[in-house]
């Protein structure tokens, strides 16, 4: 029994309370003057009141606060951010990584193998990637959410650019391709009479990394052939317009289903990339009307020339600017042709500008909305 | 046995009245409830008449054994009462009066003849408080042991209902009736409970509790081994399946025996309702059952040790709850346990009227206003009342005392060793319940050993069987 | 139980109940209690599986790549041949653990000598099993808690598990392992969403050989499958025996295919470059973002698993020595000798890389040899000792 008292009383060694730990949201990597800069969001546990005030300014100040460190390493960045907390530092929530395309120019290896290693980090954190500094976005204070990192993290969850989490940011990595695609984050301007920290980031664009090094932002509409190819195209409506009628068509698709299909035959590589999607009109700007099926017929050709462009506008930045597999034909023919990917795994850079790919796209329109011919004609005839 | 405390010595009655109404009033000196009444009979012979007025229907005694004595002048053989007895000796005079008998000695014959004219006063057969049902049976033991008997009779009408009875208890000298039915029970544990039975030597006997702590197999063990009922129709199943019970004089607590640990966590309501709710409340209460043993060793533990497992959301409430408190989480929770442990066990002293206004109000003030004081953190609470709600939900009073007193041990491993420590707990809790027979029969039976055929009545509720066995 | 359910209950508790008290025939064994075969399967299960699912994953992928699937399945015929053997070691001497018939069959001296190498081996096996134990939760719970605190702790737990006898050791393992499969399968259903069977290609890259060097570590766990030997006089002989223990074979070998499986699917090619992959799976899991995290529980089940299976051991060890000695109870000896697991345990390596040294080939293969080869020696020279007496019989009848 004292034995047992005095283990019980010397011990609770690894015994740490809520109120002792400093729990960081969101983290940001920044590079600068040669040193690597580690943001942490950290959450400030204000005791509030049962009825939360609202007002005009949404969240109470000082939910989230930033702390930044620098170091050679990461390491040593956050051995020194800890020395700034008087709490430890707990990064077991933290959802959020952001890393600044400053920072991915001179290469991310270093904090994949961190995030990938360190015990506490969670390996479906997701990733992100920033125009500015990422610290800038780490210390916005979100009206809508609790913190930033909870407004990304929602996006995320919601699809609105790529869905990438730390373990598949090291799959892609360290995979045949060697590439990999984050969204590119950038903050929203402040209403006018809000405080300037009072705002949200918001999705624009796409940042490619080619072999773990940041190497070209891309805007709309060329992000959307990339999202398309590598499946994750989510959140879009595209105009489409037909000939002869003035106006346009805008379409959201309901789901899109990319394949890729590869193909070796006599020594000559081929990929066969199929698209399948099926949409639904949302806007009809043009006297056309959805009953006819010749519309439709029209509608769905349109549509399919579209995203042809718009894949093989992709393509032809992937393959012959950047020759970079973006969309990680290297893995299917890996998966297929293992013999020959073996004999052949070495010429990958020097093979894969010379592919051959054919797009082919299905697009059907299954839906028109609530209504069927076009609205809001004014002195419409009735026929 | 101290026959001193009884009587001194053992005589054979003399014929002499005067001689034997000494002997027996100097065993009874200072009983101011003997009555010692001597009249003539019409035979004109001296005769005493010795009862026991609380014990003895005087009512009766003097209608029908006094009177037509007095009048009549018959024999006293004659009286026209069953089961009229005949006793030789002072010991057997002195028992025949305690047990309610009349005793009639008549000048000249050296034996007395005693009339069973029980009758004490009794509280009739009530609903038991702590066992209510929605539907079922309303009449519950008392502490009558002839009318206990009667109410495991008048349900169990077959003469394989086998009743021995015996007393136990030097000086309180208690009847308990060793009940089983015949065919059912296995012999050799029949054997064995005699056994035991005879084997305890017990001063005094005053409630059930003290019989089953003399003849459990594991004394030291916070799990009971009997159960303890006052509900006859819960004796009557259990007797059906094969257990026994032991009736004790003076309580209506029953023991019955061997159980397992699912016994504790059955009420009899389960067969009374519908298949699909006590499936459902069955399993309702396996979860509620664990979760009064561990839920505050796991919140402690995860609060602590494992706070990444907290969704992010929570433990951002939790956070600011607990922002202002002074006290570490486990500290926090001992307090808040045994503040719940002595308002339970205060409520129960309370008299009715009061009792349950000051423990509704009374917790949610104290509550309330512990937390705003910032002593507790408002978690604590809700954690601390939904274990105790979960242990209430336990049917068997005597099992849920074994989570209470098991969640403490816990809390101590939490707060040192985090959920591995929960988990070594929850470990020794389970070799401990291995271990444990009751009465040969494994506790964790029919789970573990597990016999295929009994196991449906664990996780399901079968139909009661219709075919004779 | 209150609505006159069927009483073929008390007829079996009767059993139980004079044979606990009863013991026939068991003269010769330290304990005197018995278990059911379906008992000894629930056993065996975390034994083997307990310590393999951490590693299996990682060594399977580095050898076999995305056949590493494969590599449980090839395994499992040492598995096989355990199991055979001791039910086969069991006809010849029933009633008699390997320690007891190897002296009938090797004669005294040569007897009591291959009993001493178990007696060696087994702390040997044990300690390692707790130092893994030791350091998996260090590295994954509780960082700051000194080893001897955790390791203790759960020896000392095993110490009076196994002090109480096999059949409380039955029973526990039977509640434990039940908990441990349904929490499990759990796990893995909540992780269906995230897995991607395409990783299932490659297939056989580079031929079959990778999966058949990938086999070995697997082989080396399956071989436990041995202890059987050690525990089968223990269990309450129906005709049910053999195929009770092949159904347990199988389902281990699903259980260690499927871990694989899942870590394909999940982690893909980075499965090696984690050091408990298993771990990292449980770690993805994220249920509308309300369950989370959740591998402290997952390391919290898992200990129930190891609990079993240091259990077993323990026990196996205790039983063996003392039937090497010669006494009529092991009782006294459970906590000395886990107190020379313990020793075992800090001797045994110095420092994390000592210990993934010690599941690399020269251990799988030292194992092996131990827990499988030198039983098939003993069980052929049974059987040849067998066949010569009947051969003699034969010929002295005609």
């Amino acid at each position: 029994m004292p034995i047992l008292c005095c283990v019980l009383l010397s011990g609770c060694w690894d015994r740490i309370e809520i109120n002792d730990l400093a729990i960081v949201l969101a983290t940001g990597i920044d590079y600068e003057d040669g040193k690597v800069q580690l943001t942490s969001q950290i959450f400030i546990p204000r005791k509030a009141s049962a009825g939360d005030s609202s007002g005009s300014g949404g969240s109470p100040s000082g939910v989230t606060m930033i702390r930044t460190a620098d170091g050679h390493t990461i390491a040593e960045a956050l051995n020194r951010l800890q020395r700034k907390v008087p709490r430890n530092m707990f990064w077991g929530h933290c959802e959020v990584i952001i890393i600044s395309e400053q920072a991915g120019k001179r290469g991310i290896r270093e904090y994949i193998d961190f995030f990938l290693r360190y015990p506490q980090f969670r390996e479906h954190a997701y990733v992100f990637s920033s125009e500015r500094a990422a610290k800038d976005i780490l210390a916005l204070l979100d009206p809508l959410e609790r913190s930033s990192a909870e407004s990304l993290r929602e996006m995320a969850n919601m699809k609105l650019g790529t869905r990438m989490t730390a373990l598949e940011l090291g799959k892609s990595i360290e995979g045949p391709g060697s590439s990999v695609i984050l969204s590119r984050m950038l903050i929203l301007p402040p209403e006018p009479e809000q405080d300037k920290l009072t705002t949200t980031p918001y999705v624009k664009g796409l940042s490619i990394y080619k072999k773990d090094r940041y190497v070209k932002t891309v805007k709309e509409p060329l992000s959307v052939g990339v999202l398309l190819l590598a499946k994750e195209l989510n959140n879009i409506i595209m105009p489409v317009e037909i000939k002869p009628l003035k106006g346009s068509f805008s379409i959201q698709p309901i789901e899109i289903q990319t394949v890729l299909k590869p193909r070796i035959v006599n020594q000559r590589w081929s990929m066969k990339v199929d698209i399948q999607t099926r949409g639904e009109v949302v806007l009809n700007t043009t006297e056309g009307d959805l009953t006819d099926p010749a519309v439709i017929t029209k509608l769905e050709q349109e549509w399919s020339a579209k995203l042809t462009t718009l894949a093989h506008d992709a393509l032809e930045m992937a393959q012959k600017e950047l020759r970079t597999d973006l969309f990680k034909f290297a893995v299917e023919f890996r998966r297929y042709y293992p013999h020959q990917w073996k004999k052949q795994e070495k010429n990958w850079e020097t093979l894969y500008p010379e592919l051959d790919v054919e797009v082919k796209v299905g697009a059907h329109v299954v839906r028109t909305g609530k209504s069927t011919g076009p609205q809001g004609i004014p002195d419409e005839d009735e026929n | 046995m101290d026959t001193s405390l009884i009587t001194q010595q053992n005589l054979p009655l003399t014929g002499h009245l005067a001689v034997d109404q000494e002997m027996l009033s100097s065993v009874f000196a200072g009983c101011s409830d003997v009555v010692f009444h001597t009249f003539e009979t019409a035979c004109h012979t001296s005769a005493l008449c010795v009862y026991c007025i609380g014990l003895c229907d005087t009512e009766r005694l003097e209608r029908q054994v006094l009177t037509p004595f007095q009048e009549m002048g018959i024999e006293a053989a004659q009286v026209p009462l069953a089961s009229v007895k005949s006793v030789e000796t002072t010991t057997q005079a002195v028992q025949a009066i305690l047990e309610g008998e009349a005793l009639l000695l008549l000048e000249g014959s050296m034996i007395g003849t005693t009339y069973p004219l029980y009758k004490a006063e009794n509280r009739s057969t009530e609903e038991p408080l702590a066992e209510s049902t929605v539907r079922g049976a309303r009449d519950g033991f008392t502490e009558s042991l002839t009318m206990n008997m009667s109410l495991l009779r008048k349900r169990l009408k077959t003469p394989a209902l086998k009743i021995h009875t015996r007393n136990m208890g030097d000086r309180t000298n208690t009847s308990i009736s060793l009940v089983y039915m015949e065919g059912i029970i296995d012999p050799k544990l029949v054997q064995e409970v005699k056994k035991r039975l005879s084997d305890l030597k017990l001063r005094d006997v005053l409630e059930s509790q003290y019989i089953e702590e003399g003849i459990v197999d594991q004394r030291y063990s916070p799990f009971p081994q009997m159960i303890a009922t006052e509900r006859p129709d819960v004796v009557a199943s259990n007797l059906l399946e094969g257990r026994f019970a032991i009736l004790v004089d003076g309580t209506p607590f029953t023991l019955i025996a061997p159980v397992t640990i699912f016994s504790m966590l059955q009420s009899p309501e389960d067969y009374y309702q519908n298949v699909f709710m006590s499936v459902f409340v069955r399993w309702l209460r396996y979860i509620f059952f664990v979760l009064s043993m561990l839920l505050p060793s796991a919140y402690v533990a995860i609060t602590t040790f494992h706070q990444e497992m907290i969704p992010t959301v929570l433990l951002l409430s939790i956070a600011r709850a607990r922002e202002e408190i002074p006290f570490p989480a486990l500290v926090e929770a001992l307090i808040m346990e045994i503040a719940f442990e002595a308002l339970r066990e205060a409520g129960v002293r309370l008299p009715k009227q009061v009792g349950s206004a000051v423990s509704i109000v009374g917790a949610l003030i104290i509550g309330q206003a512990a937390t705003s004081a910032g002593i507790v953190s408002a978690p604590m609470i809700i954690i601390v009342a939904i274990t105790g709600i979960a242990s209430f939900m336990i049917p068997r009073y005597a099992a849920s005392i074994a989570t209470r007193l098991l969640r403490f041990p816990m809390m101590f491993l939490a707060g040192t060793l985090g959920l591995t420590g929960v988990m070594l707990g929850v470990i020794l809790v389970v070799i401990h319940l291995s271990s444990l027979r009751s009465f040969g029969t494994p506790y964790l039976s029919p789970v573990a050993p597990t016999m295929s055929k009994e196991l449906k009545d664990v996780w399901w509720r079968p139909a009661p069987r219709n075919k004779p066995d | 139980m209150y609505g006159g359910v069927q009483h073929q209950g008390t007829n079996r508790i009767r059993t139980i109940h004079t044979q606990a008290i009863k013991g026939e025939g068991l003269h010769m064994l330290t304990d005197k209690g018995k278990i059911s075969e379906t008992q000894l399967a629930f056993m065996i299960f975390p034994a083997i599986l307990a310590t393999a699912i951490l590693s299996v994953p990682g060594i399977t992928m580095h050898y076999a790549g995305h056949d590493m699937w494969l590599s449980p399945i090839i395994g499992s015929i040492i598995g096989f041949a355990a199991v055979a053997i001791s039910i086969g070691l069991d006809r010849l001497y029933p009633g008699k653990t390997l320690i007891q018939s190897s002296v009938s069959i090797a004669g005294r001296i040569s007897g009591k000598l291959i009993g001493l190498v178990y007696i060696i081996f087994l702390p040997h096996l044990t300690g390692l099993i707790i130092r893994t134990y030791g350091e998996f939760i260090v590295n994954n719970a509780l960082p700051r808690t000194p080893l001897f605190v955790v390791m203790g702790t759960m020896v000392a737990v095993c110490a009076l598990n196994v002090r109480l006898g096999i059949e409380v050791v039955g029973r526990t393992s039977q509640i434990f392992v039940t908990l441990l499969i349904v929490l499990l399968s759990l796990i893995f259903i909540l992780l269906i969403g995230e897995l991607n069977p395409a990783e299932l290609f490659p297939f056989m890259e580079n031929g079959p050989l990778p999966s058949i060097k990938g086999a070995l570590a697997p082989a080396a766990w399956f071989s436990e499958y041995i202890v059987i030997a050690f525990l089968l006089p223990y269990v309450n002989r129906r005709k049910r025996t053999t195929r009770v223990m092949l159904g347990s074979l199988l389902i281990t070998t699903t259980a260690m295919t499927v871990i694989n499986l899942f870590c394909l699917f999940l982690i893909g090619d980075l499965t090696d470059s984690f050091v408990y992959p298993v771990m990292i799976a449980a770690r993805y899991i994220t249920i509308a973002d309300f369950l989370q995290h959740i591998e402290s529980l997952i390391i919290a089940v898992w200990i129930f698993g190891i609990f079993v299976k240091i259990s077993v051991f323990l026990y196996i060890f205790a039983t063996s020595t003392a039937e090497w000695f010669g006494l009529k109870d092991y009782k006294p000896v459970v906590v000395p000798l886990s107190f020379l697991c313990m020793v075992y345990a800090y001797w045994v390596v110095s420092g994390g890389s000592g210990a993934s040294s010690l599941i690399g080939p020269s251990a799988n293969l030292y194992t092996i040899s131990i827990l499988l080869i030198l039983p098939a020696m003993i069980y052929g020279l049974a059987w040849l000792k067998k066949g010569w007496a009947h051969f003699r019989k034969n010929q002295a009848n005609t």
